[in-house]
């Protein structure tokens, strides 16, 4: 017995933050230079719209699709959940109607979370625990964010997604490779809020990098550290999840990394020795996503016709934490 | 690399419109040319410096000094 993934859908919030919006806000902002990081424009949530908003939207568009009385497992990660408890995923089985004798967690990872739930995923239903794993991510950083950290607000956008992983004859979930490293948590953070440091009610504003401004209140993300991570930790990650899966990168047909940045994608398709033909970046309309990246790229690039039936696609998340993780899917 | 090779990519990548020498004062690095010097040091150097290392480069000298001067013909 094995496991696939058998649908995906993404949710877009409505509001749209532009390039020209960021100059308007922030009348320094080089345009050009922002081109380097290939983001557009990205969607934003609604002042009364929250991830787990975001997650249940893009399940309504999955389960025209999916008879929701099969699925006996709910994941959500997210990093901004609507309460400290009740868990979201629990809110999400009531709101979308699914069966009371199911199993439904939340996870609380970012840019890496999606790779974590179809490792969880995979390892419910070979354990024979479930048989329809409903996957959601939703994320909105922009409510973390402070409105002076023009940095931040270039990178991330909000949004939601949906994966169902089922039980299959024919094992197109393959090896994962995982990893943790939180020496590094202090990063990528947002140090008030929770229950070790509650939120400030007149913080001290803290400046980092080219004009950007922010609070303990808010997300701080040291984006020179970030990228040090990655350039150090990835390549590697994505050698051991072929050599894990007896495979090199002749035999995978696509690679669908977390959609960071253009930049760091393109020096990360670089070292990893990736041809252009195998490397998928999409991300201009959407920016950062965080754990939706994945999932939206690996939506559109089906939808392209990028991705087909029967090829072997790597993907591999990584970021806050820090935290990463990487397999390869047969579509 | 030689130290010519060097300068241009470094003038390049930090995207200067003067030439650079050894001496040359750069001033602050924003955050975009920051990332362009990880990967240039990354690439070239198999080099990777602390966000603070980096954030403390004012001149080329500076620059040199992480590398190793010797790492330059």
């Amino acid at each position: 017995m094995g496991c696939e993934i058998t649908h995906v859908e993404y949710y877009l919030p409505e509001e749209v933050f532009s390039n020209e919006d960021l100059k308007k806000e922030f009348p320094n902002t080089d345009l050009d230079k922002i081109e380097k990081i290939g983001i557009r424009s990205r969607s934003i949530a609604s002042e009364n719209q929250t991830s787990l908003d975001l997650a249940y939207n893009a399940a309504i568009k999955l389960l025209e699709k999916v008879d929701k009385a099969n699925i006996d497992f709910l994941l959500f990660c997210t990093q901004t959940p609507d309460y400290l408890l009740p868990t979201s995923a629990c809110i999400l089985q009531d709101k979308l109607g699914l069966k009371k004798n199911i199993g439904a967690l939340d996870f609380n990872l970012g840019c890496s979370g999606y790779i974590y739930g179809l490792a969880v995923a995979k390892g419910l239903i070979e354990a024979g625990i479930a048989t329809k794993v409903l996957l959601l991510t939703g994320e909105t950083y922009s409510k973390l964010i402070n409105k002076n950290d023009r940095g931040n607000r270039t990178i991330f956008g909000d949004a939601g997604s949906a994966t169902i992983i089922s039980n299959s004859k024919i094992n197109k979930l393959f090896n994962f490779e995982l990893g943790t490293d939180g020496s590094g948590a202090e990063n990528l953070i947002v140090r008030n809020g929770g229950v070790k440091n509650v939120k400030e009610i007149d913080p001290e504003i803290k400046k980092y990098g080219t004009d950007n401004h922010y609070t303990n209140n808010d997300l701080y993300m040291n984006g020179p550290e970030i990228f040090n991570f990655t350039i150090k930790n990835i390549p590697l990650l994505v050698k051991r999840t072929l050599i894990s899966n007896g495979l090199d990168v002749n035999d995978l047909s696509y690679t669908i990394f977390h959609q960071a940045n253009k930049f760091m994608l393109e020096y990360l398709k670089k070292k990893n020795k990736i041809p252009d033909s195998k490397f998928y970046i999409d991300l201009e309309d959407t920016g950062n996503t965080v754990s939706n990246t994945i999932p939206i790229a690996l939506k559109r690039s089906l939808s392209k016709g990028y991705v087909k039936k029967g090829d072997k696609v790597l993907l591999a998340g990584f970021g806050v934490g820090y935290s990463w993780g990487s397999t390869i899917i047969e579509i | 690399m030689n130290k010519q090779d060097f300068f241009e990519e470094l003038q390049e990548l930090l995207e200067l419109d003067f030439t650079l020498t050894e001496t040359t004062v750069i001033g602050e690095i924003d955050s975009l040319n920051l990332l362009s010097l990880i990967t240039f040091l990354d690439e070239n150097f198999d080099i990777q410096k602390t966000g603070e290392e980096l954030k403390s480069i004012t001149s080329v000298k500076n620059i040199i000094d992480l590398i190793g001067e010797d790492s330059l013909s």
